[in-house]
């Protein structure tokens, strides 16, 4: 089966860095191709998930390297194998400080087509240099899409192509989109992308195995705009994000009514919403934090990728939400499928992360001469000497350079695990009167709500009682302790055909498990 | 806790290596060696002051079950403690706060000091059954040499039969707190 997921606007990056995290533990489908969609080519929940997804692919692709590092198939960690374009981002509109005027060729219009540009689009509309989005109009938004071609020569849309094509070639084959159903890029691409899409699909005649899924973001969050130096700025005014939502969901109800254009779509929605303490009209300030409900939609996209997933011919519409409580818990997380548990994955992937960055990684790091202090413990004899053992040299390579680049990698991306989380804690219940209770963080993080570039700093160290608090750190009552998690890497079963470093990373995630 | 229990189970695979032979002593010294048997002899000759038993007008063979009793509880007294440090030890390794690497050797000095203690008892024991005021009689007919070879002897058997067992039996993550332990193969 083929997957594909594309991601438009500032939300769909948010909710792929989300299935990211999600793949690494697990969740994900065996393959899936990522794409996003952002006019806004710089903003910084763009570029996150641009790093995180390189991040993912890189280090996936050396612990999944059959003649160095391997995990194998029957590991979990980074089990999906996720592919993207050279360019993961696809901007619909090219060339420098595109204006919507430029780009209907404004000036190339017949005059009662101009009238009518005129009557949609107010001057600043049609002036406003859209390299950092549509600024919340998807009015815009739509007109800029419309005016931009599905080009099969397009890396971005050549995929979609392919991804048809296979279809017609008896492959199954998924497509997922996400966006909100408010702001400017999400709002307008959702529903033309989609219909795009299916236009392709029935240009080349394909009537099975293709089928496209859909999430979209209700308002979950708004912020402050502050007054000074907004005067004649176009941006997403978080007062018009319900009047957008209302509007946009009668549009759906027509369309969805009308034409099956989605074959499942998942809505999002949450009350209280979270209040944002930065307001950044785009570019690469434009960094909103992780936040909770967006993890649904990233599940959703899962879910729809399952195989226990059986599409069935009518449209369907899920629809999920926090519970009545004020209290975000584990169970408010669902499960991907029968067979897939998000909230048992998710909290092993942040338990490894935890280990990793703080107690395995800080052993691993360094030449040799700093590491065989532990070469005659067990966990290292087991999973590390034996696997990284070179018996020509007759060395252990553990602190050769290709594999600290591998360990290093490693630490990186479960800081970016803890970071991911530990702000999708702070950031979704501040200044509301919602609580979450999924991870404690305060003993290893610092949060700071208005430092957009680096909201949560992780202590680079920790001591003695606060690695005790490991224990307590994910409250899903579990009680793991590190003293289990030593154990079991040493007990725990290695895989034939695992190699290298493969072993230790898939024996400390099977570890964080009871 | 599986693992505990393997644990337990290589420690009685450690303690049989050596243990049989001292299961095998008790039980014949509990039906009695033979009078010309080389045990019989090895106690009339070396362990028992001889001249002592004939000024009492004894012959060894009439003291020979006093003595064999004494000593056959005196190795179950010890087996029994050997058998019980050895599990306490294996099972309890489990349960060392060894909760990151490096740390393992830190718990070499609970070890010692476990290891001390189960050597006292050793002792304590020996002393028990071999002193002068001993409840059995043939302690008092005891040679000074005698005594000191059955306090070492005993000392130094039991305390390999414990060492083989813990070195198998501790948990694998907790073998640098045990001499020697970290050498064993990483899988085993």
């Amino acid at each position: 089966m083929k997957n594909f997921i594309i991601g438009i606007g500032g939300t769909g990056a948010k909710c792929l860095e989300h299935l990211l995290h999600c793949c690494s533990s697990g969740l994900g489908p065996e393959d899936l191709w990522v794409g996003m969609v952002d006019q806004d080519e710089a903003n910084g929940n763009v570029s996150r998930t641009k790093i995180l997804l390189n991040k993912y692919i890189n280090l996936r692709t050396s612990l999944r390297d059959e003649a160095k590092h391997d995990l194998t198939n029957n590991s979990n960690l980074f089990k999906t194998n996720i592919r993207t374009n050279n360019d993961s981002v696809w901007l619909p509109l090219k060339g420098a400080d595109p204006t919507l005027k430029e780009v209907v060729h404004y000036d190339l219009l017949k005059p009662e087509v101009k009238g009518l540009m005129d009557c949609l689009y107010d001057p600043t509309e049609k002036l406003q240099n859209l390299s950092e989005g549509f600024r919340a109009r998807p009015n815009i938004g739509a007109a800029a899409m419309l005016a931009t071609t599905a080009n099969e020569n397009d890396p971005f849309w050549s995929q979609i192509y392919k991804a048809i094509d296979a279809a017609r070639g008896g492959e199954e084959v998924r497509v997922f989109i996400i966006s909100s159903i408010f702001g400017g890029t999400g709002a307008s691409g959702f529903p033309n992308i989609a219909r795009r899409i299916k236009t392709i699909q029935q240009e080349k005649n394909v009537t099975t195995n293709f089928h496209l899924g859909g999430a979209l973001m209700l308002p979950y969050f708004n912020y402050e705009v502050p007054e000074e130096n907004m005067e004649g700025e176009l941006f997403a005014k978080p007062e018009e994000f319900l009047d957008q939502t209302k509007g946009a969901l009668e549009y759906y109800s027509k369309l969805f009514e009308h034409n099956k254009i989605f074959d499942q779509v998942y809505i999002t929605g949450w009350d209280p919403l979270s209040k944002l303490s930065n307001f950044k009209m785009g570019g690469n300030l434009q960094n909103n934090p992780p936040l909770f409900p967006e993890i649904y939609a990233a599940l959703g996209a899962l879910k729809f990728f399952s195989s226990e997933n059986k599409i069935s011919e009518n449209q369907e519409i899920f629809h999920i939400g926090k519970n009545d409580s004020d209290e975000i818990l584990w169970s408010d997380i669902p499960n991907v499928s029968n067979s897939l548990n998000s909230k048992e994955n998710i909290a092993k992937l942040i338990r490894f992360a935890f280990s990793y960055n703080w107690m395995y990684g800080p052993a691993l790091v360094g030449s040799w001469s700093k590491i065989k202090k532990y070469s005659n413990e067990n966990w290292f004899k087991r999973l590390i000497y034996k696997y990284t053992y070179n018996s020509e040299t007759k060395n252990c390579e553990v602190g050769h350079e290709h594999n600290q680049e591998v360990i290093l990698a490693m630490k990186e991306y479960c800081e970016d695990i803890l970071i991911w989380i530990t702000d999708m804690h702070y950031s979704t219940i501040l200044n509301t009167d919602q609580k979450m209770n999924l991870v404690v963080s305060e003993f290893f993080s610092e949060f700071k709500a208005k430092n957009v570039s680096n909201r949560v700093t992780i202590k680079e160290k920790l001591n003695y009682s606060e690695k005790n608090q490991f224990k307590d750190f994910v409250s899903d009552g579990k009680n793991l302790k590190l003293l289990n998690i030593m154990s079991n890497i040493c007990y725990k079963k290695i895989y034939r055909d695992q190699k290298g470093l493969g072993v230790f990373m898939d024996i400390l995630f099977r570890s964080c498990e009871q | 806790m599986i693992n505990v229990f393997r644990s337990i189970f290589y420690s009685l695979i450690g303690l049989t290596l050596i243990g049989w032979v001292s299961v095998l002593l008790i039980s014949v010294m509990w039906v009695g060696p033979g009078p010309d048997s080389a045990l019989t002899q090895y106690f009339a000759n070396s362990i028992i002051v001889s001249e002592r038993l004939e000024a009492l007008g004894f012959e060894f063979y009439e003291i020979s079950n006093n003595t064999f009793e004494m000593v056959a509880h005196m190795l179950t007294a010890m087996l029994s403690a050997t058998i019980l440090f050895s599990i306490v030890w294996s099972a309890g390794s489990h349960y060392l706060n060894i909760d990151a690497p490096g740390k393992a050797k830190i718990y070499f000095i609970h070890w010692i000091i476990f290891t001390g203690i189960f050597v006292a008892i050793l002792f304590i024991i020996s002393y028990f059954f071999l002193r002068q005021a001993s409840p059995y009689d043939a302690a008092d007919l005891m040679k000074t040499s005698g005594r000191s070879i059955l306090v070492l002897l005993s000392l130094i058997y039991f305390f390999l039969m414990y060492y083989l067992s813990v070195l198998v039996g501790t948990a694998r993550f907790a073998r640098s707190s045990v001499l020697f332990a970290n050498k064993l193969p990483g899988n085993l």
